[in-house]
């Protein structure tokens, strides 16, 4: 950070102070964790399902993934220079040691506490102010569910994963591995044989979530990888809106997240799935940082049930992500909303994929992504548009700021259409903040500085503005942390 | 039969008849040695391309057993007959590719000052190393068997206005591969103009034409290429083109898919200099099982440089079109203005469109668009023409040709662009590719244009 703010002449000098924000949630809170030896073998496995204590069933599961996940290579398609990843040298478990589920706030650890304070969550504050409920998986295991009871009055069932296959084995069961199979990618697979938590929620028929359901997922111990899992069902006409943040301490090495969203989408159900992503992005010259390769998904199955994506990506090393929506149900309709940011060293291929079946399915993708310093910030999607989908209708919108002379923003839109009712379009432009525009700015008395941050800020209000708003102060507090120096 | 075998064979199979080039000049016996060393690592990159469709892809295409005319035997071909078909007949400088063998026209005797064509099997030897250097980047097949082609070259500040033309025939009773090549070679502000036409008169028989052009634009030249593909569906075609572009340069490219088999056309661009203008276009009407892919690659290096890209496609029955496009914007390419446009017309339920169009940009003094539309013919247009008493199948066909003009009225040669129009428009009603049944109508249309 410089120490004493100079004032910068020019919108060069003022972006080149990009590279000097700090990651603020740099801290590591000593918190006895209970770490098994690294490394991924068939015992591994056992030993991860076993200190679960889960049934033989998924056990089953897991060893079926991860006899796949040996004939399988890491995908070298995307936009990304990924350095070998030793698979071996992560621990693949590491639970706080609390053997027992804390029955209240008092018994779970002060220190934890303190560390979802200091990421402006605090438990009891947002129990009683902001409505949400908060089920936080830090390192692997679900610490914390709030407002468990209000919810269960409706029926509704918002817990961690593992709780889920003790009490709700059927449900599990029945909807585990449905839209993303094991079989589906290499880090699906590597998901699928070693999950250790996560979350599930299952909204019963006609009800409607009364809050917002949130999900705050933190690495904290070193070397060790995240790989949570997420399964979201929205029986007929039921609706919720989820909402999942996601912090990392400060590290030298490179943590490996790989996690996995599956989500149900019943008939005239209505799911809105938020994430604001900020893991470490390791630092200035690229050392440490999470590499972030989670498959998320969504079928909507179900008539005129519709499914919305929304992302703010500000952190992370590498990021590869597609968010998708699988369209089968009549009338049924997808929606991405993404904000990517990449600064430093960073890199980023994310996008979606939008796949009509059902006839009369809508789609909508709006993605803006903005590259500063040296890196990399691709968009990469699909929509396709099965022979038998009449009536399909796609608006496909991805725009690109460039900050900096040595950064680089990419567009690979795949569009494949065999119904010939369908419509589909698909915008994109790439551009620099315009001078003129600064040059208003300043004319009108407003610093350099302050511009580049109102012209950002202008620029994702788009996106921004399908955040819940509860998100969307946070969002925003990460946009201007992400591009410091540049955004007032 | 598998695409590495077949590649294999065809590797064998030049090694096995070396003694038949002993008279060949150095320049094809060149070709042929750096494409032995290649291909091997370039069959690797036909069989993991998945951008194209899996019938336009270069194992699927080259995987059939065809024949090659390794000696180099004259074929024959109704050179009359061929000009029926409406785009030949021009006042240009005629040359013909029967087969793969290159014959000149009268026409192309007496060239005009500046310009010089010569068959790559008698290129002089002061053009060698230039005819070389310019071929780089060929596709390492169509090296390897090749045995003729064009070289054109126009000299310093030669402006050619009338155009060269180049009519690619093909006729035989046994399956054929046909290697062809033409090296432009446009010296610093020259102007050429170049037509290329591909036609079959033999239904039949499956062949494959496998053409590559090389161009190479000097500073302040300007080359427009045009080229037109009127074909039978037995004839599938693997067309390359690769130029690299010097300062203030100009390129123009459009090609028209009229009637063929499957075709897979790709684009190199390398837009090397500094202020270049680059037009990419293309457009194709695509009926019964027919498939084009049009695979676009733009490179900007220089400062200053804009270009534009536009392809359209209407696809019928169970046609198939394909577009990918990539422009690459990279760091030394200050202040380039790129636009990508491609527009399709799916006017059947089995038909298919993909798209792809790419931007790689690693520059941020840019201005750059892509845009991508897949749908139908506006409802409201065809009925306001219905109720003027249009019918429907009129209505539509009027529309289409209205969807298409744009990418025809891009085109600066005047006498092409009328023709074209024309051509669309009998392309559209449905008449044959067949000269038999439209050789005077083609005549009577366009022989005063």
């Amino acid at each position: 950070m410089n120490e004493t703010p100079t004032k910068p002449d020019t919108t060069d000098d003022i972006l080149s102070q990009t590279t000097s924000g700090e990651y603020k949630y740099g801290f590591t809170s000593d918190i006895d964790t209970d770490i098994i030896p690294a490394g991924l073998s068939e015992d591994v496995v056992r030993l991860i399902s076993k200190k679960k204590g889960e049934p033989e069933w998924l056990l089953d599961f897991r060893l079926k993934a991860y006899r796949h996940w040996l004939t399988l290579e890491p995908p070298t398609w995307a936009h990304l220079k990924i350095p070998p990843i030793d698979f071996q040298a992560i621990s693949y478990y590491a639970a706080p040691k609390n053997s027992e589920r804390p029955k209240s706030l008092d018994e779970v650890d002060p220190a934890l506490i303190d560390t979802f304070n200091r990421l402006g969550i605090p438990l009891e504050e947002q129990k009683q102010l902001s409505g949400m409920a908060v089920d936080a998986v830090m390192d692997s295991v679900s610490v914390q569910t709030t407002h468990r009871e209000r919810l269960a009055e409706l029926g509704i069932i918002f817990c961690s994963f593992s709780e889920a296959v003790r009490e709700y084995p059927d449900l599990v069961r029945k909807y585990l591995g449905k839209v993303v199979s094991y079989r589906d990618n290499f880090y699906a697979a590597l998901n699928s044989a070693v999950f250790s938590d996560g979350s599930f929620v299952y909204i019963p028929k006609g009800v409607r979530c009364p809050m917002e359901l949130s999900t705050y997922f933190r690495i904290n111990a070193s070397g060790t990888g995240q790989f949570e899992r997420t399964l979201i069902v929205a029986d007929d006409d039921a609706y919720v809106s989820y909402l999942e943040g996601c912090t990392a301490p400060m590290r030298d090495e490179n943590q490996l997240h790989a996690a996995i969203v599956e989500i149900i989408v019943e008939d005239r159900a209505e799911v809105k799935y938020s994430t604001v992503q900020n893991w470490y992005a390791g630092d200035a010259e690229g050392r440490g940082g999470v590499y972030n390769f989670v498959t998320k998904r969504g079928l909507c199955r179900g008539d005129y049930s519709k499914l919305s994506w929304t992302q703010v990506e500000t952190g992370s090393a590498i990021t590869w992500k597609y968010p998708s929506c699988i369209l089968a149900g009549q009338g049924a309709v997808g929606e991405f909303y993404s904000v990517a940011v990449t600064n430093k060293m960073q890199q980023a291929d994310t996008g979606t994929k939008m796949i009509h079946i059902g006839s009369n399915t809508r789609s909508t993708i709006v993605s803006k992504g903005i590259s500063a310093g040296n890196s990399q910030n691709s968009y990469r999607g699909l929509v396709k548009v099965a022979p038998q989908a009449e009536g399909v209708r796609n608006y496909t919108q991805c725009d690109s700021l460039l900050l900096s002379p040595t950064c680089g923003a990419h567009t690979f839109p795949v569009i494949e259409v065999a119904n010939s009712s369908a419509v589909v379009e698909h915008e994109a432009t790439t551009s620099k903040i315009s001078e003129d525009q600064i040059f208003y700015c300043n004319q009108r008395g407003i610093p350099t500085e302050e511009a580049v941050g109102l012209i950002v800020n202008g620029y994702a209000k788009e996106v921004m503005n399908k955040l819940p708003m509860e998100f969307a102060v946070e969002a925003q507090k990460l946009l201007e942390i992400t591009l410091e120096g540049s955004v007032g | 039969m598998n695409a590495a075998k077949a590649f294999g064979q065809y590797t064998a199979l030049i090694q096995a008849s070396s003694g038949l080039f002993a008279n060949d000049p150095g320049l094809l016996a060149r070709f042929r040695a750096k494409a032995l060393g290649s291909l091997p690592g370039e069959i690797e990159k036909y069989k993991a391309d998945k951008s194209v469709p899996a019938e336009c892809r270069l194992d699927t295409l080259y995987a059939p057993d065809y024949g090659i005319n390794l000696q180099h035997l004259q074929m024959t071909a109704d050179v009359a007959a061929a000009f029926h078909c409406g785009v030949p007949n021009l006042n240009c400088y005629l040359m013909v590719v029967v087969g793969d063998v290159v014959h000149f026209t009268s026409s192309a005797e007496k060239l005009p000052e500046g310009l010089e064509i010569y068959s790559l099997r008698n290129i002089p030897k002061r053009y060698m190393a230039d005819a070389e250097a310019i071929s780089e980047r060929s596709d390492s097949l169509n090296s390897l068997l090749l045995t003729d082609g064009i070289y054109i070259r126009v000299n310093e500040s030669c402006r050619i206005d009338k155009p060269v033309q180049i009519v690619n025939l093909f006729q035989s009773d046994t399956p054929m591969l046909t290697p062809r090549r033409v090296i432009i070679d446009a010296g610093a502000a020259s102007a050429l103009r170049v037509l290329l036409c591909d036609h079959s008169q033999s239904p039949a028989t499956p062949h494959l034409s496998s053409e590559v052009i090389n161009v190479r634009v000097a500073k302040d030249a300007k080359v427009e290429i045009y080229d037109i593909e009127e074909s039978m569906p037995s004839t599938h075609r693997h067309w390359q083109l690769n130029a690299s572009q010097d300062d203030n340069s100009e390129l123009v490219v459009n090609t028209t898919y009229l009637h063929g088999g499957v075709t897979a056309n790709e684009y190199n661009i390398d837009v090397d200099g500094d202020g270049c203008f680059t037009s990419l276009s293309g457009l194709a009407v695509l009926t019964g099982e027919q498939i084009v892919s049009n695979k676009a690659v733009l490179r900007h290096k220089g400062c200053h440089c804009s270009s534009r890209q536009l392809f359209k496609n209407a696809v019928f029955d169970k046609a198939h079109g394909s577009f990918g496009g990539r422009v690459v914007v990279e760091q030394s390419a200050m202040h380039t203005d790129a636009a990508q446009t491609n527009r399709n017309i799916l006017a059947s339920a089995d038909a298919r469109m993909d798209a792809s169009p790419q931007l790689e940009i690693y520059c941020d003094e840019v201005k750059a668009s892509h845009g991508a539309t897949t749908g139908q013919l506006d409802e409201q247009a065809l009925f306001y023409m219905q109720s003027r008493g249009i019918p429907r199948d009129e209505a539509r066909r009027m529309l289409t040709q209205a969807f298409m003009a744009d990418v025809i009225d891009n085109i600066s040669y005047e006498v092409l662009r009328q023709r074209l129009h024309v051509l669309v428009e009998k392309r559209l009603n449905g008449d044959s590719a067949s000269c038999s049944t439209c050789a005077t109508a083609c005549h009577s249309n366009t022989a005063g244009a």
